[in-house]
This record gives structure tokens, sequence and C-alpha cells, in this order.
């Protein structure tokens, strides 16, 4: 969806539900989605993207958090992938 | 009279290197089932002459066009300047499009950023967009946009709107399924209510920011922006959403239409808001510009989630506010109200002198517009004496069978005034 | 040379118009006015006259040369339309003005109003709306009414619409709470006819239509699709965005639509103005009439007048009774044309697309081999995965040499598309020369395709840093250097 330019995030508190839109990221000329991986309730959101929203681009694993959820249910973990095997999906399709 | 410059050799060529025959044979693919096979039931095209020839005819067929104007109602006879008039006829404002290519459109673009925050300026607000339909649309999608960023459910309107705006409102509440209501309770996104209201009394916005925020609601005010070189922005007395229509800076009354819908907030309802807006950018030589911004809000790209449907908006006749803004600066507005309301209580006072002629609320402050009772109905007796007044209220409100409404602006002058109050006397006697 | 900022050539005390001092006794203002002046411009006339004379000049327009936008129909603009709207007893006319002093004016509205019913083939037409998404607002309005009076709007909640749609017909939808169920095009370009009828159940309120669709297509199963929308208890919503084709040829009543919109300022002419003002009346067919928005225009003998009691009126849609100006503007139009310039607008519009289809198909991908009506879509994918020159490019390098992009990257069904729409106004002339640019831009493409990313590279501002706009917004002056 190429540049960042918004991210609009649930506020502290809020429940999550795996599969469930929570959310949504904006580029320039598109705006899509964000689905939880995970069911829970949102203890932090990062204030630092409404400033510069460019970090989910940059440092997408690091400083460009989005918000940290609170399991509900930790076994929903076991069904993730991490990104390296995600990336060789992706590129086997 | 045809715009079409094909010639017979043309169309010829033309058709040879599509291979097809006809002009017809390029529709065979519509099924014959549904295609019209007679001429439409229409005259035959006019020439110029004669087109212009059948306008005029209608265009004079309007009498209450040129007698001195006196109405209101939320449209008014303000004085629209030469140099607009005039700018107003170029072709690049006329014919262009939407500004989607930015590199040839930075006229377009820039007006509107230029437009954008002489309605902040006016109305203290932060952010405005670059146009709605009209006043009533305006209003309409502010208690859509209030709903959104409160999550709350209700609009309270309050009494005094103009009352075709309340039946947008209605109109729009009964498609998005929310109730309207007339006061404020623990449900409200939104308190509606006008600056000045619809029988030109002034109203106490400042209470109206308290009773809406007490409530947790966003104060939505309606205004007449030609009033704000002279009133206090409603910004600056708790307003979070400004809205109005623009007819009165600087547009014809045109029957009603085509004017324009302003529409301004703070800055944290921005990306709620509906419509266009236009932000600085620069380009990869570090080149000032300007773009349409904040895009993802809008039905072009969020389709089925946009804020609103909205798409064209009203962009020519932002322009023309725009310069006639210019053209009056912050002292020429000031003129425009202060005249506006001087004149105005000079007819209220002189009206009232006639006898059976009252004001009927002689103890409200008015700006530059006022309801009158007299004994008989006086619209079309005054019309056919040469003045336009109105309009008449008891349509609306059953307390006022016998009133009409008074608008005076800065074109009326002492004895086009009292001219009316004669007109007012002879009907009465 | 970048044009400043009004207010930033602003200097204190400076006057352009100035009004006749007061004629009447002074009254001393009311309490709460304004603690300091809104900061506007202060300058000269000259000032503005210049300024604003700049501003255009940097504004491509339909005056200045082709503008094929693809769905925008940017035809040429009569001038006599601009001189009957600015006519005194148009543009001097109150709303509030009583009947009798506006019979002309209503004569006019009820003459556009039959002549807009004989183009759809609907029974009566409000012409309230202010816009074409205006107008689809009013009619999904209507459609919501309609099922409403026949007590089913519970369960009649979703509206079915073309993967190839505009994006306001979702945007409408939605707003109203309807589920929008996107129904996909079949490989000729039209609605699929077999995805139409598994969608369709009791559960649809409407199925909302461009015929000729964004791709320039004429849906050829349009009675079997209207039977099918028809069958399951829906309403069959015309967008007239692409009506130009179709003038004088073909009726979106006789295809079976039930309710219409117009977009007066593409099919009828009236100028685009930077992006409105517009007007969309809305038709319907006779069983819809009774919900019609208010006030509705009635004619006694010749007599005109307006109607308030429409049985299940949706209300109002807006103050006043729609862009009047534009209305004029219209009818003027109509009134030139005749039933013979209306036919042969349409006749026109649609040799043109196809003549220029016929040349840029030579250049770019084809992605559906069918006759076009009035505009049609080629797409880049070849040229893109030959050069790395996509649509984009290919559009800001069209603006270097003094012509308009098509539409780009729409409809979302056409990988890379352009979508080109050359209007009946356009003469053999102008085609040529702009498939010639074409041309010399795929030329250009395969010679230098770097070259192409940095286009436009002639106009006074090259692409911008749009992240950086949408990231940071700065929407307004505020008075400090910052601009």
């Amino acid at each position: 969806m190429g540049d960042v330019v918004y991210v609009d995030a649930p506020a502290v508190g809020k429940a999550v539900q795996a599969g469930k839109a929570f959310g949504t990221v904006e580029s320039v000329k598109s705006v899509s989605d964000l689905f939880a991986p995970v069911s829970g309730s949102v203890t932090a959101v990062n204030g630092k993207l409404a400033d510069a929203p460019e970090l989910v681009n940059k440092d997408p694993y690091g400083d460009g958090w989005m918000v940290m959820v609170k399991l509900s249910d930790p076994k929903e973990l076991d069904g993730l992938m991490d990104a390296r095997a995600y990336q060789a999906l992706v590129e086997s399709h | 009279m045809s715009y079409i410059p094909h010639t017979e050799a043309d169309r010829r060529a033309m058709l040879k290197r599509v291979g097809v025959a006809s002009i017809d044979e390029l529709f065979d693919e519509i099924p014959a089932a549904v295609r019209l096979k007679r001429p439409l039931a229409i005259d035959l095209g006019l020439t110029q002459m004669e087109v212009e020839a059948e306008l005029n005819r209608l265009s004079a067929a309007n009498a209450a066009a040129t007698a001195t104007c006196f109405a209101g109602g939320g449209a008014y006879d303000r004085y629209i300047p030469a140099a607009e008039r005039s700018l107003l006829q170029r072709g690049e404002f006329l014919t262009a499009y939407t500004p989607y290519q930015a590199e040839t459109s930075q006229g377009t673009l820039q007006f509107t950023f230029e437009f954008q925050s002489l309605m902040c300026e006016l109305t203290g607000m932060e952010v405005a967009n670059a146009s709605m339909y009209d006043g009533s649309t305006a209003a309409a999608e502010a208690a859509a946009m209030a709903r959104a960023a409160t999550g709350r459910h209700a609009v309270a309107v309050s009494a005094g709107l103009n009352p075709e705006y309340r039946q947008v409102i209605d109109t729009y509440a009964e498609g998005l399924e929310f109730p309207v209501r007339d006061s404020v309770d623990g449900e409200t996104a939104a308190l509606i209510v006008p600056q000045v209201d619809f029988l030109g009394r002034l109203v106490d916005v400042t209470a109206a920011a308290k009773q809406a925020h007490d409530a947790g609601a966003l104060l939505v005010v309606v205004t007449d922006p030609s009033l704000l070189g002279v009133l206090e922005a409603p910004g600056h007395l708790g307003a979070d959403i400004v809205v109005g229509d623009g007819q009165t800076l600087g547009l014809p009354m045109s029957y009603g239409g085509p004017s324009f819908g302003f529409f301004a907030s703070k800055m944290d309802l921005v990306r709620r808001m509906p419509g266009r807006i236009v932000g600085i950018a620069h380009d990869h030589d570090g080149r000032r510009g300007f773009v349409l911004t904040l895009q993802a809000r809008e039905q072009h790209i969020r389709r089925a989630k946009a804020t609103s449907n909205i798409c064209t908006n009203q962009a020519y006749c932002a322009l023309a506010a725009t310069i006639y803004l210019t053209l009056l600066g912050p002292q020429g507005l000031r003129e425009v109200g202060e005249l506006s309301y001087q004149k105005a209580h000079y007819a209220a006072e002189q009206l009232s002198r006639v006898p059976g002629v009252r004001l009927a609320h002689p103890d409200a402050p008015f700006f530059c517009e006022f309801a009158m009772r007299a004994p008989k109905p006086m619209v079309a007796p005054l019309l056919e004496r040469g003045y336009l007044v109105g309009p008449d209220l008891g349509r609306w409100f059953p307390d006022l069978k016998d009133a009409f409404l008074v608008a005076v602006t800065e074109k009326r002058t002492k004895a086009e005034i009292d001219g009316l109050v004669a007109a007012v006397r002879e009907v009465l006697a | 040379m970048s044009e400043p900022l009004i207010f930033d050539r602003s200097v204190p005390g400076r006057r352009a118009v100035t009004f006749p001092a007061s004629d009447v006794p002074a009254a001393p203002l009311p309490q709460g006015t304004r603690q300091s002046p809104p900061r506007l411009p202060e300058v000269s006339e000259l000032d503005a006259v210049r300024h604003f004379t700049r501003i255009s000049e940097s504004i491509y327009a339909i005056d200045k040369g082709f503008y094929p936008l693809g769905s925008c129909t940017m035809k040429y603009n009569p001038k006599l339309n601009d001189v009957a709207a600015n006519l005194p007893g148009f543009a001097g006319l109150h709303p509030f003005s009583p009947e009798g002093g506006a019979q002309g004016a209503l004569a006019m509205l009820w003459r556009l109003e039959r002549i807009l019913c004989e183009v759809a083939g609907m029974a009566r037409f409000t012409l309230e709306p202010a816009a074409g998404a205006h107008g689809e607002l009013t009619g999904m309005l209507i459609t919501r009414a309609y099922h409403r009076h026949r007590g089913d709007d519970a369960k009649r909640r979703k509206v079915l619409i073309p993967d190839s749609a505009h994006g306001t017909n979702p945007a409408t939808a939605a707003g109203l709470g309807y589920e929008v169920v996107e129904v996909a095009s079949d490989a000729r370009g039209g609605v699929d006819v077999a995805a139409l009828r598994a969608a369709c159940d009791d559960s649809v309120a409407a199925l909302m239509l461009t015929n000729p669709n964004t791709l320039g297509l004429f849906d050829e199963h349009i009675d079997e699709i209207a039977a099918i929308v028809h069958g399951a208890g829906g309403l069959l919503y015309y967008d007239g965005a692409n009506a130009n084709a179709i003038v004088g040829r073909v009726r979106p009543g006789d295809m079976g639509f039930d309710i219409v919109h117009f977009n007066l300022h593409k099919t009828f002419s009236t100028p685009h103005g930077m992006g409105g003002p517009g007007a969309g009346p809305v038709g319907v067919v006779e069983s819809l009439v009774p919900f019609l928005p208010v006030p509705l225009i009635e004619r006694d003998r010749d007599r005109y007048h307006w109607r308030w009691d429409l049985e299940h009126s949706i209300g109002r849609v807006r103050a006043g009774y729609g862009n009047f100006g534009v209305l004029v503007r219209a009818f003027t139009y109509i009134l030139a044309n005749g039933r013979d310039g209306l036919e042969d607008i349409s006749g026109h519009a649609v040799l043109n697309a196809n003549y220029l289809l016929a040349r840029l198909g030579e250049l770019f991908d084809v992605p559906f081999d069918r006759r076009c009506m009035h505009e049609f879509v080629v797409s880049a994918k070849t040229l893109k995965a030959r050069t790395g020159v996509r649509a984009l490019d290919v559009g800001k390098a069209i603006l270097d040499r003094g012509m308009h992009a098509p539409t780009v990257y729409f409809p979302l069904v056409v990988e890379e598309a352009m979508m080109v729409e050359p209007t009946e106004t356009e003469t053999l002339e102008v085609l040529d020369a702009y498939a010639e640019a074409m041309a010399a831009i795929v030329a250009q493409a395969e010679r230098d395709p770097e070259s192409l990313h940095a286009a436009p590279t002639t106009t006074p501002v090259g692409r911008m840093d749009e992240a950086t706009a949408a990231r940071k917004p700065v929407v307004r002056w505020t008075g400090e250097a910052a601009n």
C-alpha cells in the first residue's frame, strides 16, 4: 500500500478479537483494515505514530509497533507464523 | 444549433477507420428490444439567436427578480463587486474539472487553500473543507460527523434553525436512521444552533456551548458568514463545528442555488470531515505547491467506508467567495455587517410606526432581519408595488400566522426603505 | 514562478471595495460583537485581479485544450449557457419569491423536467439534488422509503453494485446502512449474470448500475438483469454518469430502470467549475412518484406552482429547489440542440471514442475486444512489464505535451487502467494529435523510461510529495512564515 500516512488504532482498554478488524492504516490513496492476530484487550498504543506514521514502513517490528494486547487466550499464538515463515508463504504464491 | 464539429468527410474517414458503415451501427450491441425506435418528443434545435430570445422572455417573466428586495430567510440581496463578476467569467475557472492532476491544477488548489483559510478566519476554526452543496446539507453532514466522532446516537436541533435546514436534517436522519430531538440529553451527539435564528434574532452561542458540552455533546453552529465581520467568530464562543451557506459572500440569489456550504471544525475532528481538503505540499525539487490531502477519508478511495458520499463540491462558488472576501477585506466586511444592521434597525423602527404593524419580537435583539406582524397578507400586494418581502412565516410557525420576514442589506438606501414603509401604509390604508 | 498566497500580498489599510456611508440614523451595535477582526487580505483591486488572473493561468481547462478524462464528459460548455444563467430575471430571483412573481423560472423548470422525463423514460423528476452523488443519495432514500412503505425494509438490507462502479455508489448505499454486495464482471466486461442471480434474493433492496458502465461497455444483458432484480423484489437504480452515450438512442426507463439520476454537468454541458456546482436531478417511474422529495412543480393551464403534499415524500434533500443556475444552463443547452441535436451528441461521442480506441489500441492493451460506447479503457500492463513505465507515468507525460491525462487506475477491475472519454465536441485533428502524442510517449518509454518517471517537467510544479502532506497536514494559512 506504499507510504503509511496515518494509523487509526483503538484506545487503551478496548477489546480486540482474533481475525476481526480493530483499526485502519492509511496511505495517500488507500486505506486498509488492521486485523488482530490474537484476542485480548489493548494495554498500550504507540503514541509516536501520531507524529511519525512512517515508522510503520521504516521499522515495523521495532519503533513502528501499533498496539500492545493482553492475550485472553495465549493458545491463539500457536496458530501464528513469524515474519520469515510469512515471507516464505507470500513468495511461494 | 449544434456544437459538433464533424464534417461529412471527417465522419466518413472515422467510420472507415472504425470499420463500420454508419453511426447507427456503432450502437448495435444495444439489444433491439430496449432501443428507442422513434425520435424524442422534444422540439427541434434552435439557433443561438432564437435560444437567447426565448431565455430573455422567460427571465423577464419573473417580476420578483426586479422588485426592490427586502426578502430574507437564508438568501439575501448583497452587492457583488464588478471585479469579482468579471474574473468569474474566465474559462479556466468555468471549464476545469476537479484538481485530480495537481501539476495542471495549482490555481484551483491554491484558491481552495485560500478559501479554507478564509473560512477558518471567519469562523475561528482550525480546518475547513473545500465546500459542500449548501448550508442545509452542510448542517446535515455536521450531524452525521458528530455522531461518528462521539459514538452517540441522536442530534438536537434548536427551534430557531432555518426550517428548510431542519427538513433536510430530518430527511438525512430518516435515511441514516437516527433520532432528531428538540433538546439535549445523554444520547446527544450534537446540538445544532444558529448564531442568528431564522427570525433574525441573535442567539446566545456561549450558553448553547455550555449546554452541549455539559451533556458531552458537540456544538454545531450554523451562521451567516457575511455577518462575521461584526459578530464574534463562533469558534471563539465554544463551537466545535461551524457550518452555513455562502450565498451571502458574493453569489447571486439565483432562485436558491447554486451557492455553497462551508464546513469548519477543530483540527482533532479532521479525519472524520466530509468533502475535499487541500493542503500544502512540495515537489521533488522543493517547490511549494498544493494537493488534495487526507483523501483516504473520501468515497473514491474508501468506497463503502467513506465519511460521506460527497464527490463534487461547489468549487466555482467557493472561488466567488474567495474573490469577494479578498476584494472586501476586513474593513469592507465590517461595513457590510454594520450597514445592514443600521438600515435594518431604521426599517424596523419606521415600519413599527405604521398603524397595525408591529415587530413580532420587540424585546429580542436582532441583526439585519426581523419578523413583522400585520393585519393582512402583505407579500403579494407589496410585490405589486415593486417591493419583495418575506417569506410569510405561518407556513412553519403556527404562532406567526400574521407575520412575514423583512431583511435589509447594505444595498438598500434610506429612500428605498422609506418607499417600502409608504407601500405598507398604502396596502393597509 | 509561483504565485504568493493572497494573504502574503496583504498590506494593512489597502482597500478594493468601499461602501457608501450610512444614510440612516445610527443604532448602537449589539453586545458581543467581534473582539478582533478576521485576518482577511487587504489589497487593492488591481492586486486582486492580478492574483486571480495568475492563478487561473495555471489551471488546465476545456477552454484551453483536449480534456479526455474518462467518466467526466468534459465536452465544450457553450458560453450561451452562462449568459442565460446570468440574466437578471434568473440570477436576481429570491428563492422565497411568490409563485406569481417567478412564473418564468417555474415555466423553465417545468419544461426542463418534462424534457428529462422524455430523455430518461421516467414519469417525474425532482430537480433538487445538487450533484450526482446527491442524486444517488436521493434515489436510495426513495428506495428505502418504498420498501418501508411495503413493510419490507427490515429484510431488504443489501444493495448490489458491480465491481466496476464509481466509488460514490457503495459510499451512498453504505452510508444509509445497507450492506454493499459487489457483483463481479464477466469476461465481456458486463455484469456476470450468474453471479447476479446467485446474489439476488428477498434481502436485495436495489441494484445500482451504470450503463454503459465505467469500462465504456453497454451491458447487453440489461433486460435479463432487470428481470432478475425485479423478480427478487428489488429496484433498479440507473447511475446516469455515462448518459452521454445513450441520449436519444435508448432510455433507462425502457431498459427496466426504476430510478435514474442524470449529471447535468456531464451530459447537458453545464460547466464543471473545477469540481462544482453540478446538478443531479432524479427521475422515477410512476409507482415511485409519491416518494419524491418536495416540492414538485405543477402546472394548472398556463400557471405554475409548487406542490408540497406528496403522499410518501422522503422530505427535502436541499434547501430551495436545487442548483437553479445550473438548471438554466442545461435547459439552454437542450433548447439549442433539440431532439435532432441530442441524438447527434450520443452518435458523435461514440464515434469519437471508437475512433480513438482504434488508434490507441495499437499502442496499449485493450482488455475487452468490443465496440465501446462514449469512452473506453486501455491498459499499460504490457508497457509496464516491458519498460517499467506505468499508466501514471503516461498520464503525467501527456501533461508535458499540453493535453490532459486520461483517468488512471480506474475502474479498479483493469490493471494499469487508462480511461479515455473524448466527447463529441472534439475534432478529428485533436483526436489524431492525442494519438500521436501517446505514440511518442510509448516510443520514449522504449528508449528512455527513466525520463518518464520524472514527468511532468514543464508544469508549474512537478509530482508532489503527497505522503508528507498527508502526515503533517497544513490546511490553512496561519500567519506564520512556515507556509
